[in-house]
């Protein structure tokens, strides 16, 4: 009698060691979830915003700079209009610049001094929701010497994740 | 006196069961107590640690610095060859651009020109803003001051300025804009 008295006093405190253990381990492996989740959509908006800041590294793009202006993301407008041309005409256009921009759009909106107009340079969507939508505020240059015109667009760089 | 005495040590066995008993639980209760006390701590040092929103700073610092880098180098539309940074310039020495511009004034010019960028970009995407100048003492005695959205100085924000210098005085005005958060 003594000893069933003992034995079902240790298999009270293994229980309830094993329901504080299990408790312990979903409570942890929730917290551990969040976080990485968390870090996911981190990682693909901090991707989005270098596929912003590589493209005013484009030669394709980028406008003839002196040394005053190198601080200034400026794209050329007949580059812009030219890279549009590309990916509309060539289907596989797009695929060369997949190692650089991977899933996701890129739109040069032409604000002033000129009408509203959108210029897409690159558009690749292998699903179809958007994470997150980055916007720069950038300079449009038309034409070069005397005949240069400098505008104000934005560059719109929209991220295509499942 | 013999039953006696086996009566007391039953007593006092009795006892000592008993506290020992009640010794194994209060044991037991520091053991729960001390896991609680753990998992509080594990749960308040995570969100003591948890990652700042680095992304959430980082969004209107791109946009407050690339908006004031830009705007400066834009060339106004009502004036032929002259850049946003021309017109500060020419606003500051208070001359008259009748005869390069469409219109004479060209501290109104710079005015409408930055509320006319400020309108499509930032006021658009609903970023609530303090652009203003410093040094261009326009209107007389005071600067240009655009707000949007009641962003004030006592609200937590990101800054960003270019300086414009003149060649001729050295004289620098700055152009600001803080973004609230």
């Amino acid at each position: 009698m003594k000893a069933q008295i003992q034995l079902g006093e240790n298999v009270a405190v293994v229980a309830i060691v094993i329901i504080i253990l299990v408790i312990g381990i979903t409570f942890w492996s929730r917290l551990q979830q969040s976080d990485t989740s968390g870090i996911t959509r981190d990682q693909e908006a901090r991707s989005i915003i270098e596929i912003g800041k590589s493209l005013s590294e484009l030669p394709e793009l980028k406008c003839y700079q002196t040394e005053s202006d190198s601080d200034v993301n400026c794209f050329d407008y007949y580059k812009l209009l030219s890279m549009n041309q590309t990916i509309h005409d060539n289907a596989n256009a797009s695929k060369y610049y997949l190692d650089y921009f991977g899933n996701s759009k890129v739109t040069f909106q032409l604000l002033y001094p000129w009408p509203e107009t959108n210029i897409t340079v690159y558009d690749y969507n292998s699903s179809n929701m958007t994470t997150l939508r980055v916007s720069i505020p950038v300079v449009i240059e038309k034409d070069l010497g005397n005949n240069a015109v400098k505008g104000f667009g934005l560059l719109l760089v929209e991220g295509y994740y499942r | 006196m013999s039953m006696h005495i086996s009566r007391n040590n039953i007593r006092a066995r009795m006892n000592i069961r008993g506290k020992k008993s009640q010794m194994e639980a209060f044991g037991l209760a520091i053991i729960v107590v001390l896991i609680i006390i753990g998992f509080f701590i594990i749960v308040s040092f995570r969100k003591n640690n948890a990652p700042v929103n680095q992304l959430g700073n980082y969004l209107p610092d791109e946009m407050a610095s690339n908006f004031v880098n830009s705007i400066v180098n834009v060339n106004v539309q009502e004036c032929n060859g002259y850049s946003l940074s021309d017109i500060a310039r020419l606003c500051k020495e208070h001359h008259n651009v009748g005869d390069v511009c469409s219109e004479s004034d060209a501290c109104i010019l710079f005015n409408n020109t930055v509320t006319t960028l400020l309108n499509k970009s930032l006021v658009r995407q609903n970023y609530p803003f303090r652009f203003y100048t410093q040094g261009l003492d326009w209107p007389k005695g005071t600067d240009i001051m655009i707000v949007n959205r009641g962003c004030n100085t006592n609200m937590d924000r990101i800054h960003s300025d270019v300086p414009i210098v003149q060649a001729k005085t050295y004289q620098t005005i700055i152009i600001n804009l803080d973004i609230c958060r």
